[in-house]
């Protein structure tokens, strides 16, 4: 029983407990990074297959490849931008990096503005909006809340 | 039988003294590695701070986060959504090379401070 106490007492039993903790952590954060990554490469999979079918042929060359570990691969949960088209159900945001998303408005949608929740209508071209919402097969972005935001200074 | 002969004197303090050298050239080659090593990272750390700070402006997240303070219920509401697209627009790479500086600088300036300590502490004074 001594042994035991003195197990649980020792520094080893401690060191081991830091090690399965720091492996539990690392082993989460790794499968975090593989759900994002694996979330964002298949929205940007679907978001490229109907880029040409949706808006032609590319406006800014540089647009599908912007460099770096993970900048090609666009945002699958929101979108932040300018509106340039609207056509309800759906409205297109032109992001900052030059990106055009296609959001889906549906009963689910909330518009918020100031302080107040507004009606889908309320929308307007060159509105700046930040999206989230969950992506859908054709790399759209099922909208579930559109923030309406003071345009940002160039 | 060998264990027994006692080196002369001056032979002894000389093995000693020159012990002493070899540890100090060694702790000063150290030092000027770690010397350079830290202050290039900490060099490097500023323009990499700089590197995060306009990544993570131009990635959206503090967007995003405003969010959080704006649209509290609705965000709640579509947390799952919501915690997605944080960590998306995280720029995981830059924070990355962020915290590789800071860890490389600390331990680099760590050990050049250990061999300024070792330098200034020697039991033998040099002759």
């Amino acid at each position: 029983m001594s042994n035991l106490k003195e197990f649980f007492q020792s520094k080893k039993f401690t060191k081991s407990l830091c090690g399965i903790g720091a492996a539990v952590i690392i082993i989460f954060v790794f499968q975090a990074g593989v759900f994002v990554g694996y979330k964002k490469a298949s929205f940007s999979h679907r978001w490229g297959d109907n880029y040409h079918r949706t808006f032609g042929e590319r406006k800014h060359k540089g647009a599908f490849y912007k460099g770096g570990f993970q900048k090609d691969f666009s945002g699958a949960h929101g979108a932040i931008g300018k509106i340039i088209n609207l056509d309800f159900p759906s409205i297109i945001i032109e992001s900052s990096d030059n990106t055009e998303k296609i959001a889906l408005i549906s009963d689910k949608t909330v518009v918020r503005q100031f302080r107040e929740t507004i009606n889908s209508n309320g929308l307007k071209i060159d509105d700046f909006v930040v999206i989230i919402g969950s992506p859908d097969d054709q790399g759209r972005i099922e909208a579930r809340l559109i923030r309406i935001m003071p345009s940002p200074l160039k | 039988m060998r264990e027994n002969i006692e080196p002369p004197e001056r032979l002894y303090l000389g093995i000693l003294a020159r012990i002493e050298r070899e540890k100090r050239r060694i702790s000063v080659i150290r030092l000027a590695f770690f010397g350079v090593v830290a202050s290039a990272s900490l060099a490097a750390i500023i323009p990499s701070f700089k590197y995060v700070a306009r990544e993570f402006a131009q990635s959206g997240f503090y967007e995003y986060l405003f969010l959080l303070f704006s649209d509290s219920g609705a965000v709640l509401a579509s947390w799952r959504e919501f915690a997605l697209s944080l960590a998306e627009s995280l720029p995981i790479t830059e924070i990355t090379i962020f915290l590789v500086m800071v860890f490389v600088f600390l331990v680099s300036a760590k050990l050049a401070i250990k061999n300024i300590y070792i330098n200034s502490n020697r039991k033998f004074k040099l002759t």
